[in-house]
């Protein structure tokens, strides 16, 4: 990502519109009246907010995540790729359908064996996540084969209608950060992406049911006997401000930012995998504008490992994010059972019991 | 005859042109709304360097847009369809009150703690044309070709521009000193 331009909008990430929804069937010559400055005396500045602070936070997250994932976890696949058969964890555990090294191990050798034929097909492992973590059905998948701004009023890529053409509000992670791809030195890497649909990408990506954005990966071994795993999930309204592979201490934070519907219900939670018995999640959130229809989004909370077994010193586990129109009480989405979500992000993680 | 996914496509509509029906879209307009205001604004305040002009063009877009919102929600681009109303009206605007600017105006900060303040007055200090193309292609995350389209020129020729800008504003940041200064 070029530096400058992540300054640029960093920079002026602190300007914000004045104009709100009630002001929008006001006559322009109200509003100038309104938002002009008084010719007697300087423009008052614009009070701070905290919303822009929580914008900032979310695409320095994203810029955090983007080189992360090309900075560290792409050399990783090239050297699981160069070892063989070698069975290695890799700087990141899968997120799904298991997360730990020795479900890896054991999720090779039933496809090694013949068992889970879609284990080696990530549009497959793709689907089988929106049916089986999301709840969807219909559920649509589109590859993402090219940045997906490249990819506004496209016909979809394998649509045998070829008439609905994908929206551009995926904020997939190719064409989140434009240009990455001419970098010298990058090449694609073992990985795929999909945008998940719970109906057809045209009309249903414009209905503002965002995509949820899956990234797929070989974590043991790339090529066709490889598995593939769900390495994140991502979806516009809810950015996690965590980065696939991050630690997480006892007594830190995690937090998403974004936008919820009204009336929808919306969790965050961690959790820990294999003999680690933490979870938790929480319903409370801030939301700094007016409660319509959509409302802004912002949630933290620490993660308190103390009454935890299982976790020390370090384990495996998971941040996610979900909003549903269901209640989403007692859910773990990755864990299956809940109700369909409207929006989902996920990332793995480590956890570091005191 | 409708294909299985025509079909599947004409009841995915219905449901949405039913939900707009019903609700007026309020819900997704809304979200619309809050997701993409502010970087319009921010992309008019650029091109424009007024805040009062920015803003007026953020609420003629988007007035227009929620008048026109079942045209425009099944658009293959929206928010460059906002962009290119609102920069219609910053145009019309300044063709009608004729207004000219001599240097470059003061863009109240809007905040004490601006975070790069020097960028900012750096960006502001631009050419016309290359401010349209970061506004576009950064602050608003358009594509080269939806740039292109919005402003009419070549999509090499919004290359070739934003390549110069972010040059300049990277000679410039190194300490070379803010250059020379274009209305």
């Amino acid at each position: 990502m070029n530096d400058v331009e992540e300054r640029i909008r960093s920079a002026f990430e602190p300007y914000r519109s004045r104009t709100d929804l009630d002001g929008l069937s006001e006559p322009a010559s109200a509003r100038r009246r309104r938002l002009r400055p008084d010719p007697a005396g300087p423009e008052a500045p614009i009070p701070p907010t905290r919303t822009s602070t929580r914008l900032v936070t979310a695409i320095v997250a994203f810029a955090i995540f983007a080189i992360a994932t090309v900075a560290f976890v792409v050399p990783a696949l090239r050297l699981n790729k160069n070892a063989g058969n070698g069975v290695t964890s890799g700087p990141v555990l899968p997120l799904w359908p298991v997360q730990t090294a020795r479900g890896l191990q054991d999720y090779q050798a039933q496809a090694d064996a013949g068992k889970h034929p879609e284990a080696l097909d990530p549009h497959a492992v793709a689907e089988a996540f929106g049916h089986r973590v999301l709840g969807w059905d219909p559920l649509f998948v589109v590859l993402h084969t090219d940045p997906i701004s490249k990819l506004c009023g496209m016909a979809v890529p394998g649509d045998a209608a070829g008439e609905w053409p994908v929206g551009c509000w995926s904020p997939g992670l190719p064409g989140q950060y434009p240009g990455i791809e001419d970098r010298s030195g990058y090449s694609p890497a073992p990985m795929s992406r999909f945008a998940l649909f719970p109906c057809d990408p045209g009309p249903c990506d414009l209905k503002f049911y965002s995509p949820v954005d899956v990234t797929l990966y070989q974590p043991l071994e790339a090529g066709p006997r490889g598995i593939w795993a769900v390495m994140a999930a991502s979806n516009a309204w809810l950015n996690l401000g965590v980065q696939p592979g991050e630690t997480i201490r006892d007594g830190s934070s995690i937090s998403v930012s974004g936008s919820i519907a009204s009336g929808d219900d919306f969790r965050l939670g961690a959790a820990g995998v294999g003999d680690c018995s933490f979870a938790m999640s929480t319903d409370a959130f801030d939301s700094s504008g007016p409660l319509t229809a959509a409302s802004p989004l912002s949630s933290q909370a620490t993660v308190d490992l103390g009454s935890s077994t299982g976790c020390s010193p370090s384990s495996p586990g998971y941040v996610w994010a979900a909003e549903s129109k269901e209640s989403l009480k007692g859910a773990d989405p990755l864990k299956g059972g809940g109700p369909a979500l409207t929006g989902f992000s996920a990332v793995p993680v480590t956890l570091v019991a005191p | 005859m409708r294909t299985r996914a025509e079909g599947k496509g004409i009841a995915c509509l219905t449901r949405y042109t039913s939900m707009v029906q019903r609700d007026g879209g309020s819900e997704s307009f809304e979200r619309f709304f809050a997701a993409t205001k502010d970087h319009v604004f921010r992309s008019l305040l650029v091109i424009t360097r007024d805040q009062a002009l920015a803003d007026d063009g953020v609420a003629e877009a988007f007035t227009r847009a929620f008048e026109r919102w079942a045209e425009v929600a099944v658009h293959p681009a929206p928010k460059a369809w906002v962009a290119r109303t609102a920069l219609n009206y910053v145009r019309s605007d300044r063709r009608r009150t004729r207004r000219i600017i001599f240097g470059v105006p003061d863009v109240p900060a809007p905040e004490r703690d601006l975070p790069d303040p020097q960028l900012v007055s750096l960006v502001l200090r631009l050419p016309r044309r290359q401010r349209e193309v970061i506004a576009l292609r950064i602050l608003l995350d358009l594509s080269t070709e939806r740039t292109a389209e919005l402003l009419g020129i070549a999509p090499g020729t919004v290359g070739a521009h934003l390549s110069k800008a972010l040059a300049r504003l990277e000679r410039e940041l190194v300490g070379t000193g803010i250059t020379e200064v274009e209305g």
